[in-house]
């Protein structure tokens, strides 16, 4: 039937416009990290040259100088020839993943219990408070920079661990609140019932029961609080410029003086890349919505 | 084993009542079967008998022990869900187990009384498999074999049948029954399915809009119920309910609408005595009570056919009587097209009669 | 209004599951013809198949006189009216009602005059103006045929449109869509997996299994006459009762040696027509009578079950290590253990060859 022909050849060409699109599209988001990875395994000459070569090996010789660097010690600086000055980057990577990561665990353990609460019991006032935590992201963080920097100055929170993890949990809370909240409300609460009846209390049931349902959740929503706390650069910068600083006021710093060291700079940038590409690559699979491993089909 | 007292129950959520002074005692390794429409308070009353739900007012005794601020768990209830609720991480034999293992069964004694549930629900070869590989009628009793695997006091189910293709139900149906005998355990069961209450329990308990409406054997709701609700829920074909007045000088009833007038029976003059408005009566009669033919007779009502249902053993006839309709219950042979007239006869002395205000049965 | 033509049918999912095999089917014009089985046999395919939300993967189907294979759900001229009513849930219900005629650009005096009368045809004119989500399901499902029926399209595909309603109403719904039919001549192709919606509301019946059509014919030919030990197992509650027995001259015989005397010309033609020795003998409950005491029925078996069902009573009888239905007049009591004979009513049973599945007598 030359119906079904015809119908077949317009969804071939369809699929190949399709995969066109599609590389096009990754194409544009993918080669900037293709370009500042190139450029860490630049030397610094190298960076700027124009055209510029961007496959390592056939175009130009890779060199790991730049990690090397960033990692351990550097040139001081041009007026300082000679001298080496040690790399302040691994304490700020150290920092961003003690911080991020302990802001994180935390945000998303007292999230989730408190977004069980909310999906299982009857609150007075629920609707009320559910709709003053969502508030709180619908400001402009900007807007509480120097209410917050007054009140870590009168605590004594500035240039410490606990402030700035403190104040990330606080801005993770809602976020996973309102994501856990509307997962729990999506499993039967006749599981953690049937496992009352069965013979256990409501917190054994919840565990046994519905907390392993919740992991998947609970690693994605980990994954966007993650993001959010590495990432952050405004109040770190401001309440933690010193000992306690994490990598973005870091990058940002290296900025600043004269002569940038492009390709340490990329460099350090790839090794801060790294840990949340791999964390995200690791719980890939649950951040698909909809993937409900082993539930129960009706 | 244990018999079931719920006295003055009284649940609401926030302005809503759902159950209103409901007061019912269900004997030790009794049958009951609680069945009513969807929104009746049937399931919030399981609910609270389980522990799962706090009444508001009233309290649930078993065996006499005022079950208030007890757990679910000491309870030693067995409870099957509408939709199973299996652990869906678990495999079957761990959901069977589970109940088990939090009463710190053995190993050996947990694998034991596995083993003997489910070859008594002829599921033992599925122990392997996760619940959602499993059909609708393996996972219903899969649910069943982990509420059957202790010796709970009471099984409390809440239709648990529903979901099933209607050939299972039917098997089910038996199967429940048979079980309940083998085990002599006190079953409440909760339906929304009044032929599964026919056929199951020992005794039914009718109720809407969170208020009992009658309890009796299945004789008892059917032959004689105490309301207009009753009458008009239980049995497959609703039955007839024909507005009248009753006219004391012509000893007879005459329809509101003015279609008909019949006779009334002795008992009939009788029993009208107690209600207060002889004008608002309610007649009711069962569309097996009715007799149908084509050829007019002298005593008999006139009407129109509307739709035949053809249900293979029997049909059920739409009649169309002045502005009401009246369902007749048929041989299969028998066959007329729409808009055909016929005649048809009540029997009067199967026929029940309603106050028209309060709905309660006079007779 | 036009018929339905269903060619050659053929539908094969991606991951190889054939969900509709071969189906050849007609549905008159004016018609309505039921869908009926299981879940899993191909209903909901082929409806969709017909409506053009599925493309199938070969055969033609015909609404009225043309082949609609290429054509777009949208340019069927065909309404769908869906399990879950799918209402606009914001608007109004007049809005609800109005909204495929104001896709196709009809003046504000024609919407409103159709609109009305729909309306009016499904006692729907008290809620015009109210919004879905305060009516009761029997009152949505009627929004929802309006809303199908306001295009006078030339025929309805109907996707278990009664499956969520309680069952008092689903039994009042039945009614109405049966005599609505009636009424307005429309041509209907209805699904479900309910036996008695079909029994009542179809014209004619067609059973599915597996994707292939078992029977189609009048709902009592079906219930009577079944061809198949499918259908005879699957149409009729309870369930025709399907026993193993084997040919022995002119009686039928059970595994325990009961005999079932039969006709020599009936006997004749199904050792004429048989492929194997053994037979299933299927009987309804309501085909058979028990008398008490054992002797003097074609079979002997003892009570297992009673079951009071109100206006007659089910029991189940054990023969064989198989229970067997029966329902008898509430009037006939019967005890549990009881030992009773089960006098069959000849003209009223099937023979089915055990392992072709279809029927010999």
């Amino acid at each position: 039937m030359n119906r079904t022909r015809r119908r077949r050849a317009r969804s071939l060409i369809g699929r190949i416009l399709f995969w066109v699109a599609v590389a096009m599209i990754l194409l544009f988001f993918l080669f900037p990290l293709h370009w500042m990875v190139v450029t860490s395994f630049k030397r610094t000459a190298e960076v700027t040259l124009l055209p510029p070569t961007l496959i390592p090996w056939v175009q130009f010789n890779p060199t790991l100088k730049n990690y090397v660097e960033v990692l351990t010690k550097m040139p001081a600086g041009l007026l300082s020839a000679g001298t080496y000055k040690q790399s302040g980057f691994p304490q700020a990577l150290l920092n961003s993943i003690l911080i991020s990561g302990a802001a994180t665990v935390i945000a998303v353990l007292l999230g989730t219990v408190a977004a069980y609460a909310f999906s299982r019991f009857r609150i007075p006032g629920k609707g009320d408070l559910l709709f003053f935590i969502l508030s709180t992201r619908m400001l402009p963080p900007v807007v509480t920079l120097v209410p917050v920097f007054v009140m870590f100055i009168s605590f004594g929170w500035r240039n410490t661990f606990h402030g700035i993890t403190l104040l990330y949990v606080a801005a993770g809370l809602p976020f996973v609140v309102w994501m856990m909240k509307g997962f729990f409300d999506e499993i039967p609460r006749e599981y953690e019932e049937a496992a009352m009846i069965d013979g256990y209390s409501r917190l054994e049931a919840v565990w046994k029961i519905v907390i392993p349902e919740a992991i998947p959740a609970m690693l994605a929503t980990a994954v966007f609080v993650l993001i959010m706390a590495w990432n952050e650069f405004l109040f770190v910068q401001l309440l933690n410029p010193g000992k306690f600083t994490t990598v973005p006021p870091f990058l940002y710093a290296i900025i600043g003086y004269g002569r940038v060291e492009w390709g340490r700079m990329a460099a350090t940038s790839v090794i801060f890349l790294a840990p949340i590409v791999l964390f995200t690559w690791l719980v890939r699979k649950h951040l698909l919505r909809g993937v409900t491993f082993g539930a129960v089909r009706r | 084993m244990s018999s079931i007292t719920i006295k003055n129950l009284t649940k609401s959520f926030g302005d809503t009542i759902a159950v209103d002074e409901l007061s019912l005692h269900i004997e030790d390794r009794e049958f009951l079967v609680m069945v009513g429409p969807t929104g009746a308070g049937k399931t919030t009353t399981l609910r609270c008998v389980a522990g799962l739900e706090r009444p508001t007012n009233g309290a649930v005794l078993f065996d006499g022990e005022d079950m208030a601020g007890v757990s679910p768990a000491a309870r030693d209830v067995a409870f099957v869900f509408q939709d199973y609720a299996l652990y869906p991480r678990k495999m079957v034999s761990a959901n069977i187990a589970f109940p088990l293992e939090a009463r710190r069964y053995t190993k050996a004694q947990t694998e034991a009384e596995v083993v003997r549930v489910t070859r008594m629900l002829r599921i033992d070869g599925l122990l392997d498999r996760l619940p959602w590989q499993l059909s609708g009628g393996e996972q219903q009793r899969v649910a069943l074999a982990r509420a059957m695997v202790r010796t709970p006091r009471v099984f409390l189910m809440d239709e648990p049948l529903t979901n099933l293709d209607f050939q299972l139900r039917a098997q089910m149906r038996s199967e429940l029954k048979r079980i309940q005998r083998e085990l002599d355990v006190t079953f409440f069961y909760v339906t929304n399915d009044q032929l599964e209450a026919l056929s199951m329990g020992d005794r039914i308990a009718v109720l809407n809009k969170g208020r009992l409406q009658q309890v009796g054997t299945q004789d008892e709701v059917y032959e004689h119920p105490a309301n207009l609700f009753v009458a008009s829920f239980i049995g497959s074909t609703r039955m007839n309910f024909l507005k009248c007045a009753y006219n004391a000088d012509a000893g007879a009833l005459t329809s509101v609408m003015g279609a008909w007038s019949l006779p009334a029976t002795a008992e009939m003059r009788v029993r009208v005595q107690a209600t207060s408005d002889l004008g608002n009566l309610i007649l009711g009669i069962r569309p097996e009570d009715v007799q149908i033919s084509p050829e007019a007779g002298d005593d008999e009502l006139k009407g129109q056919v509307f739709v035949v249902e053809p249900l293979g053993d029997r049909n059920v006839v739409d009649v169309a009587v002045g502005p009401e309709m009246v369902k007749i219950k048929t041989p299969p042979a028998f066959l007329l097209d729409p808009g055909v007239q016929v005649s048809i006869r009540f029997s009067m002395s199967r026929a029940h009669l309603f106050d028209g205000v309060t709905h309660e049965a006079l007779m | 209004m036009s018929e339905i033509r269903i060619q050659d049918l053929t539908k094969v999912f991606p991951n190889g599951t054939v969900a509709v095999r071969n189906l050849h089917l007609d549905v008159a014009d004016g018609e309505l013809l039921v869908l009926l089985g299981p879940s899993g046999c191909g209903k909901t395919t082929t409806l969709r198949c017909v409506g053009g939300l599925e493309t199938q993967t070969s055969g033609d189907i015909w609404i009225g006189d043309r082949v609609v294979n290429d054509l777009g759900p949208g340019e069927r001229d065909i309404a769908f009216v869906f399990q879950f009513y799918a209402l606009y849930p914001h608007i109004r219900v007049y809005d609800n009602i109005a909204f495929p005629l104001r896709a196709t650009g009809v003046s504000r005096d024609e919407v409103d005059r159709r609109v009305s009368a729909v309306a009016e045809t499904l006692r729907i004119s008290h809620i015009l103006r109210e919004r879905p989500k305060r009516l009761s399901s029997g009152e949505q499902q009627r929004v929802a045929l309006g809303r199908a029926m306001i295009r006078r399209p030339q025929a309805f595909l109907m996707d278990e449109p009664l499956t969520n309603l309680d069952a008092a109403l689903r039994a009042d719904m039945r009614i109405e869509l049966k005599h609505l039919q009636n009424e307005l001549g429309t041509t209907m192709l209805y699904v479900t997996h309910d036996q008695t919606e079909a029994m009542t509301m179809g014209n004619r019946v067609a059973v599915l299994n597996l994707g292939v059509l078992e029977q189609v014919g009048v709902p009592l030919e079906i219930y009577d006459r079944p061809n198949t030990l499918f259908v005879a197992g699957f149409v009729g509650s309870p369930p025709m009762n399907l026993i193993a027995m084997q040919l022995a001259q002119d009686a039928l015989k059970s595994e325990d040696a009961q005999q079932v005397m039969l006709d020599t010309s009936v006997a004749d033609r199904i050792r004429a027509k048989q492929t194997g020795r053994e037979l299933v003998l299927g009987v309804r409950a309501e085909d058979i009578r028990l008398t008490s005491g054992g002797n003097g029925g074609d079979l002997r078996a003892e009570i297992a079950t009673r079951e009071p069902l109100g206006d007659q009573t089910l029991y189940s009888v054990m023969l064989n290590h198989q229970l067997i239905q029966v329902t008898t007049a509430s009037t006939e009591r019967f005890e549990v253990g009881e030992t009773v004979g089960l006098h069959l009513d000849r003209s009223r049973l099937r023979v089915f060859d055990a392992s072709t599945g279809t029927a010999l007598v």
